[in-house]
């Protein structure tokens, strides 16, 4: 077990260098650039020059590479090349805790239906019950998450006018962003449930709960569910990589003040310190969530390091 | 034990014209049908899938669309008609004009040719890649396979939409760079799913007569290994397609992917949303149009993977 888990923190934290190697020297060879001469033509050379020293462009690549990860180590993930007085620690600090909190009720809301509805769909394997949680499946799995998020927006919104459109100010704000961005992982979870759920329930061990007399709700509720549920920790790390692509686009239509927004505002601005040090954080966040989903399956179901 | 018929000498007697050929039996071994095979089966099984085929119609159908209708058409993506701005769908434009006036229909026919393109091509990329490492690294095994692995495993678990934007960011806003971002950790999945066939084929008493008569690796892989793998790998390849497409719709709604004046499904929906209350069929074709494609595509892979997979049905 120890050595399992050591091997997935050592793999994580190879991730993570690999990561923050790649994202460093992509960004260095993007062209252009706020401090080049070919885009600031107004701006006499001698000033850009000066203002790159600031940033420590002047040095050679390697340098910056190390002094980047210097500052890493320290928690500094540099300042703004757009706006001087912005760190994008102080960005990360103010605009996070909105998109986790939205996330967090995201997931807790995608698990509180999806698990449910795939265990119906299961037990009604073919009635009616089960026939429309697959079509409400297939839907959420074809349609991208702007375009449900659009749907919404319009409908809700903007035609019956039943929801606020953006901002975050009292929970009434949270129920259209939370529904687009729980909406793709509903349909996933259901799936994934049902289809394990059917799996489970024709185990030796249900017919053996069963033939002692067990209740039903207990037969299903612990021995098949529990069992169940394993793939469906699985998904928890990717879920946390899907929630990040639904709050790019989430957070941008509500208005929402989350870091999703700032990503996208800053790739249009081409501000690269702030966009690698989103990156970097997004990046290290999600292996992170892939790490503890990994141990936390081989804690539960102890044949996942057998096989591994 | 013997059974004893005291009535065989009657009929031992009765003279050879009394009897006649019931029915003719030197025909009775030889195949009435055409035996079918593999591909055969599957298109069968694949035919009976009433959604995966009408599927294939639509996604055929708009293949057509996408390539005659924009030769034909007096329109193009980028012309506008200040005199026609915000119309509603009529006769003259079906889908309606936007704020510039510009016909949406063969817009909305423009990003089916860009979506169409990139969703086969970067499929048709990372099947190679994937179809390649996966089959290198099934077929090699021990320390090699491990390695390879171990790097695929470190690529996937890279949150791969940041490194999209990036790459978007470092090769500019165009159609090949969607599709060298895209290419960048789509492949690995396919590779999986090559590399586990493949260890499961290669201990095969065909590949081993194979080796046996002196087939190099690079034949075993070719023309055994890969081919017995297909039907796992084009499940995989299949619903790459929808994913890519999705993705750079994902990057034109953002405003990093396809530049205006060309028109992506992605970006027609996003240019659409300020007008989203006053015209709101400006949003609704593409999104439709994205829907349709999607959906087709779901479909479709479902109904392979059914037909190139039967046990796997439930």
């Amino acid at each position: 077990m120890l050595k399992y888990i050591m091997k997935r923190l050592l793999a994580g934290v190879l991730t993570i260098f690999v990561l923050i190697t790649i994202s460093f020297f992509m960004m260095h060879a993007m062209p252009g650039g706020p401090f080049s001469p070919d885009e600031q033509k107004n701006v006499p050379p001698e000033v850009l020059e000066r203002i790159a020293a600031s940033y420590g462009l002047d040095r050679p690549v390697g340098e910056q590479y190390l002094n980047y990860w210097k500052n890493l180590l320290r928690g500094d993930l540099g300042i703004s090349y757009k706006k001087q007085d912005t760190s994008v620690n102080s960005i990360i600090d103010i605009h996070f805790p909105v998109s986790a909190r939205v996330g967090a009720v995201a997931v807790v809301v995608a698990l509180l239906i999806g698990i449910p509805m795939g265990v119906l769909a299961a037990l009604y394997r073919g009635k009616a019950m089960d026939m429309a949680a697959m079509v409400f499946c297939t839907i959420g799995i074809s349609v991208p998450v702007f375009i449900i998020s659009l749907l919404l927006l319009y409908l809700f919104a903007g035609v019956l006018q039943w929801l606020p459109s953006f901002g975050l100010t009292s929970w009434r704000h949270y129920i259209l962003p939370v529904a687009c961005l729980a909406f793709n992982p509903i349909a996933y979870i259901t799936r994934q449930t049902r289809s394990s759920m059917l799996e489970a329930l024709e185990q030796d061990y249900v017919r053996t709960a069963r033939a002692k007399g067990v209740m039903e709700l207990w037969v299903v509720g612990k021995h098949a569910l529990k069992n169940a549920l394993t793939p469906v920790i699985t998904y928890l790390g990717p879920l946390v990589a899907g929630l990040l692509t639904g709050s790019f686009v989430v957070e941008r239509l509500f208005s929402v003040p989350g870091v999703g927004r700032y990503f996208v505002q800053s790739v249009s601005d081409r501000d690269y310190t702030m966009i690698m040090g989103i990156v970097i954080f997004f990046g290290i966040f999600v292996v992170v969530c892939n790490l503890i989903s990994d141990i936390l399956l081989a804690i539960v179901d102890p044949r996942v390091k057998l096989n591994s | 034990m013997f059974v004893n018929y005291p009535d065989m000498d009657e009929y031992a007697s009765l003279p050879a014209e009394m009897f006649e050929v019931c029915a003719d039996s030197s025909d009775a071994e030889e195949i009435a049908r055409p035996s079918t095979t593999y591909w055969h089966d599957v298109w069968q099984r694949f035919r009976r899938d009433p959604l995966a085929l009408a599927g294939l119609m639509v996604i055929l159908a708009m293949a057509l669309m996408a390539v005659f209708i924009p030769m034909f058409s007096p329109y193009t993506y980028s012309g506008m008609n200040l005199t026609a701005i915000n119309q509603g769908p009529s006769l003259a434009h079906p889908c309606g004009t936007d704020q510039m006036g510009r016909d949406i229909f063969i817009r909305i026919m423009y990003g089916a040719r860009i979506s169409l393109t990139i969703g086969v091509v970067a499929a048709a990329i990372n099947f190679l890649i994937g179809v390649i490492y996966g089959g290198l690294s099934g077929y090699i095994g021990g320390r090699t396979d491990m390695i390879m692995m171990r790097i695929v495993d470190i690529l996937s678990s890279l949150p791969s939409l940041l490194y999209i934007v990036l790459i978007m960011l470092l090769f500019g806003s165009n159609v090949l760079s969607v599709v060298l971002a895209l290419c960048f950790t789509s492949w690995i999945g396919t590779a999986r799913v090559v590399r586990s066939e493949v260890m499961h084929l290669k201990h095969s008493e065909y590949v081993l007569a194979s080796r046996l008569a002196g087939g190099r690796t690079w034949h075993l892989l070719v023309s055994h290994l890969i081919p017995n793998a297909m039907g796992p790998i084009i499940v995989s390849t299949a619903f790459l397609i929808p994913s890519a497409i999705f993705s750079e719709a994902f990057l034109s709604f953002l405003g990093i992917g396809i530049q205006a004046p060309m028109a992506s499904w992605g970006s027609l929906a996003n240019d659409a949303i300020p007008m989203m209350l006053s015209e709101p069929y400006q949003i609704f074709f593409p999104v439709l149009a994205i829907c349709i494609t999607m959906f087709s595509f779901n479909f479709i892979g479902d109904g392979l993977r059914d037909a190139l997979d039967p046990r796997l049905k439930k």
